[in-house]
């Protein structure tokens, strides 16, 4: 062995001192960086748990009966329940849901499936997807007010829908697009090629193989990404204020104006002298994402167990 | 000699810039096994995937020369037909995430079978035919992935034959399996060839020894190309090769 390390340049005892100085050090070192991220993590759940518990402690006060069942009774006093907004909130997630999922679905898979192929046949094409790839990156990381002002620059004003549903739910759906087709891309790339390979060598179609066995096999993954977008709609506010209106009143069509939780709760923090009823509302709003989490959670653990790569 | 199955003329393939083969010239037998040798990296998988056109898969691939079956060009055919007659095991068993019964179904399906009975009885046939029906015939419901390595990969098999393909290629097959699941796909190997022209690369001397008819060598010299040195019987292969390198190899002298 011509590499071998020699050690006895060093005197025994020097190196003796020297391991077990060394080692004291490293124990502080190991002690003192594991109390630190001890305190880190410890003030982060005390922070969160103090804020809870706070929303929850003022929320309770302007719980009363029938608060989920009454509409608000509008005014300074911020008096009447949340039932209004809780419809609206629901009508507005739907459609939502609705416009972003499959242009989101779609656009990832063509991302992930098709757009490699095409970039090698024409340099444009590759240069689109190149602009697409960064598109959808930096669109997730805009402030939403920014898709608030474009969503009434064009539905609200330009194409006269008003401050409605359909207005909010376009405006929503280009906020939460760069979620949905991130989360499919990512789903979509996390599939082994040997599922692929193995398909396609059974004369199936590259839609067949999509269709049959990509799909089913990132379905978990793309419908956590559908999940995060409803929590992401519910705690929206300022899209939804500058293209849903403020309308407590029921909503009726497409057309109607209207309120979701996060909004009203806005409205009575800023508003009124229902500070308790804000809070309110905000557990409501609180235990819903939690709930919404929870599904994630059930969700991504199938994912982990129905795949092996 | 028995009819030539699967035929190559000077045949090349380029990645990029990059010769990945070199005028491979070769002639299959039908219904017999041929083992696909050599050291990592001289193309013995590239080239077995050119039967199938999974290359077709990789951008930026370019062959020149003929690659035919039955006398027929590979790359005229449409592709699909082609895996149609031309199956595949990968190394890797690679079930899909669905029952046991759907992984087999799967061929025929997507290939336009819709008849449920015939579906069934094809599906039966060829867990049979993979030697799994016996292990898996009360749990055909269960997930494929639920299986142990060695029966992942005899389903694999299975799914294979479910689209009654003439050839079968197998990429090391066994390379991720135990040496009692790897003596199970090795007896199958053995009854398949009844039926299937099979090629199979393989990493393992001694089981290109036992299982094969006929032995292919390839090797790559600095110009990392891959070529095939020699191409005979497996028994002149592994007794009295023609060239040093193979006689090289096969003694364990390098690779």
């Amino acid at each position: 062995m011509e590499n071998h390390i020699d050690l006895k340049t060093e005197s025994s005892a020097d190196l003796k001192v020297f391991r077990s100085n060394n080692l004291k050090l490293r124990r502080f070192t190991q002690n003192f960086a594991y109390s630190l991220v001890w305190l880190a993590g410890l003030i982060t759940v005390l922070s969160l748990l103090v804020v809870i518990g706070y929303v929850f402690m003022r929320g309770m006060r302007g719980f009363e009966p029938g608060f989920l069942t009454t509409p608000p009774a509008g005014g300074l006093s911020g008096e009447g329940g949340i039932s209004t907004t809780i419809v609206s909130t629901v009508y507005l997630v739907l459609m939502t849901i609705t416009i972003a999922t499959p242009l989101g679905i779609g656009a990832g898979i063509y991302l992930v499936e098709y757009a490699g192929e095409q970039s090698l046949g024409s340099k444009t094409v590759a240069a689109l997807v190149q602009v697409a790839h960064f598109g959808v990156e930096t669109l997730a990381g805009i402030p939403s007010i920014i898709f608030g002002l474009f969503g009434y620059a064009l539905f609200v004003t330009t194409l006269k829908f008003g401050f409605s549903l359909l207005s909010a739910s376009l405006a929503g759906a280009c906020l939460v697009l760069p979620t949905v087709i991130r989360t499919t891309e990512e789903a979509l790339l996390a599939i082994p090629t040997g599922l692929r390979e193995g398909s396609m060598a059974l004369g199936a179609t590259k839609w067949q193989t999509i269709k049959n066995v990509v799909l089913p096999t990132a379905a978990p993954g793309i419908i956590t990404g559908i999940i995060l977008s409803v929590g992401r709609i519910m705690s929206e506010t300022a899209v939804f204020f500058v293209t849903l209106g403020g309308s407590f009143n029921m909503p009726t069509s497409v057309f109607s104006s209207g309120r979701t939780m996060a909004l009203h709760l806005y409205y009575l923090a800023m508003d009124t002298r229902a500070f308790d009823k804000a809070m309110a509302t905000g557990v409501v709003l609180i235990s819903s994402i939690i709930v919404i989490n929870l599904l994630i959670n059930i969700v991504s653990r199938k994912l982990r167990v129905g795949v092996r790569d | 000699m028995n009819n030539i199955k699967l035929e190559t003329r000077d045949y090349c393939l380029n990645y990029g810039k990059f010769r990945a083969l070199d005028h491979i010239t070769i002639a299959i037998p039908e219904k017999q096994v041929t083992a696909l040798i050599g050291p990592s990296g001289c193309g013995k998988s590239t080239f077995l995937r050119t039967f199938n056109r999974m290359n077709d898969l990789i951008p930026g691939v370019r062959v020149e020369g003929s690659a035919k079956m039955d006398g027929q060009d590979i790359f005229a055919m449409d592709v699909v037909q082609l895996r149609q007659q031309v199956g595949m095991v990968f190394q890797k068993p690679n079930p899909f995430p669905k029952s046991i019964f759907d992984n087999v179904a799967y061929g025929p399906r997507v290939n336009g079978m819709k008849d449920p009975r015939m579906i069934k009885e094809l599906v039966e046939k060829s867990l049979r035919g993979a030697a799994l029906w016996d292990e898996v015939k009360d749990d055909l419901n269960k997930s494929g992935l639920a299986l142990s390595g060695g029966q992942q990969q005899r389903l694999c098999i299975a799914r294979c034959m479910a689209v009654q393909p003439t050839v079968i290629l197998m990429d090391e097959p066994a390379a991720s399996l135990d040496p009692i699941a790897t003596l199970r796909i090795e007896e199958l190997i053995r009854r398949l060839v009844e039926d299937f022209t099979i090629v199979i690369v393989t990493h393992n001397l001694q089981q290109a020894g036992r299982i094969s008819d006929y032995t292919a060598f390839f090797y790559t010299d600095e110009s990392r190309s891959g070529h095939l040195v020699e191409f005979d019987l497996t028994d002149i292969i592994f007794t009295r090769p023609k060239d040093k390198r193979t006689e090289d190899y096969i003694s364990g002298r390098f690779g």
